[in-house]
């Protein structure tokens, strides 16, 4: 019994202390973005590389009041949200890895925000370039804010940033998608 | 020693209880359809009321768990349709008739989407056990019901796995993994959805 209670005490104070750092939770398409895509009539395209400004990027970690953030594709942000920009196109059968036209990016900001007391922000900006056998058709920055409801308390405020870092990506996507020069660049 | 061990379980217990943690059981499915669809076009109804209903269970040490099923299940469903069938269409309301005709779907899937949680921890809030349960008619676009059945998942977690992986929802996500590979193997072997 003492045993039990103590493995028990641990248990429960691992999981306490266990959130120094905690996963992103996986991405999962909004079907408004593969709808928007799939009714644009574009042609196939591959996703390529996405990397992080190293200055204000964030890729490795995004820091929630003492919690490090962290993403569960390679470890990486940027990778996060290329597979997140995947799944969206392959969802709307439009990916293919011989496709002439690649889309990339440079993630220029990366935070979740919940220092406040009521309300926590998020912000996601990426530079997007979209290459047609290898000439540019398509440069710009994209950028995705978002609001969510938070709380003084920790463990209510830390849990809402980190189920609200998919939604951010989702508008983000759907901001870039909502770009007719995106689309047209995509086009054949 | 017994007593002081006590104290500080129940110690760390109240410390965890009280709280409403946020989980996602968004499960992971193959984004890319595979083989030849059936050439139709059809459609599945998520209302706005049910996407952003949370759901709150209680499970070890007397704290909750709040999650959005149908919000985390939506693209997945999407997905194992996509793989299926030619085309798919979410709508927001069944008697859409307007998307539906722009889309030509012909079958319309109405999912009702039930979760039950379980823990044999009582001193972990995360659940180390799920149940998913998929229960859909499917239905012509003038209301026909032409097929209905539940498609059932359970997930587990142990602590290790949970701790290991950091993903506190992973026994939803199991269980919905679950769920939809058998809702997959109903619908492909129902000759009404073909």
């Amino acid at each position: 019994m003492t045993r039990t209670a103590a493995a028990a005490a641990l248990a429960a104070l691992l999981l306490l202390s266990g959130c120094a750092s905690q996963f992103a939770p996986p991405y999962s398409p909004s079907i408004e973005n593969v709808q928007m895509l799939r009714d644009a009539g574009t042609g196939k395209v591959r996703v390529g590389t996405f990397r992080a400004d190293p200055k204000t990027g964030n890729d490795e970690s995004i820091s929630l009041r003492g919690l490090s953030l962290q993403s569960p594709v390679g470890g990486k942000f940027s990778a996060y949200v290329a597979q997140a920009l995947a799944s969206e196109l392959a969802a709307a059968r439009l990916i293919d890895d011989k496709a002439v036209v690649e889309i990339s990016g440079v993630l220029i900001q990366n935070n979740v925000d919940v220092s406040g007391i009521n309300v926590g922000t998020a912000h996601l900006q990426s530079r997007v370039v979209v290459r047609r056998a290898g000439r540019v058709t398509y440069n710009k920055a994209v950028r995705a804010d978002m609001t969510f409801e938070s709380s003084f308390a920790g463990g209510v405020a830390v849990p809402k940033a980190i189920q609200a870092y998919p939604i951010l990506v989702q508008k983000f996507l759907a901001k870039l998608y909502g770009d007719r020069d995106f689309i047209s660049s995509l086009t054949r | 020693m017994l007593r002081l061990n006590h104290i500080v379980a129940l110690g760390a217990a109240l410390l965890l209880g009280a709280c409403a943690h946020p989980i996602n059981i968004s499960p992971k499915v193959d984004a890319q359809p595979g083989g030849t669809p059936v050439s139709r076009s059809v459609a599945y109804v998520i209302s706005q009321e049910d996407r952003d209903r949370e759901v709150s269970k209680t499970t070890g040490s007397g704290d909750s768990v709040t999650y959005a099923p149908y919000r985390d299940l939506e693209g997945a469903l999407f997905q194992v349709l996509n793989s299926i069938y030619r085309r798919v269409t979410l709508l927001r309301s069944a008697g859409d008739s307007a998307l539906i005709e722009r889309n030509g779907a012909t079958l319309v899937f109405v999912p009702k989407i039930v979760t039950e949680v379980m823990h044999d921890n009582a001193f972990i809030w995360p659940p180390t056990g799920f149940e998913v349960k998929i229960a859909y008619r499917v239905q012509e676009p003038g209301g026909r019901q032409v097929y209905q059945n539940t498609a059932t998942g359970t997930g587990n977690a142990t602590f290790g796995e949970l701790q290991a992986n950091k993903d506190f929802g992973l026994s939803g996500r199991r269980a919905a993994e679950a769920a939809l590979a058998t809702l997959r193997r109903q619908i492909e072997s129902a000759p009404e959805l073909k």
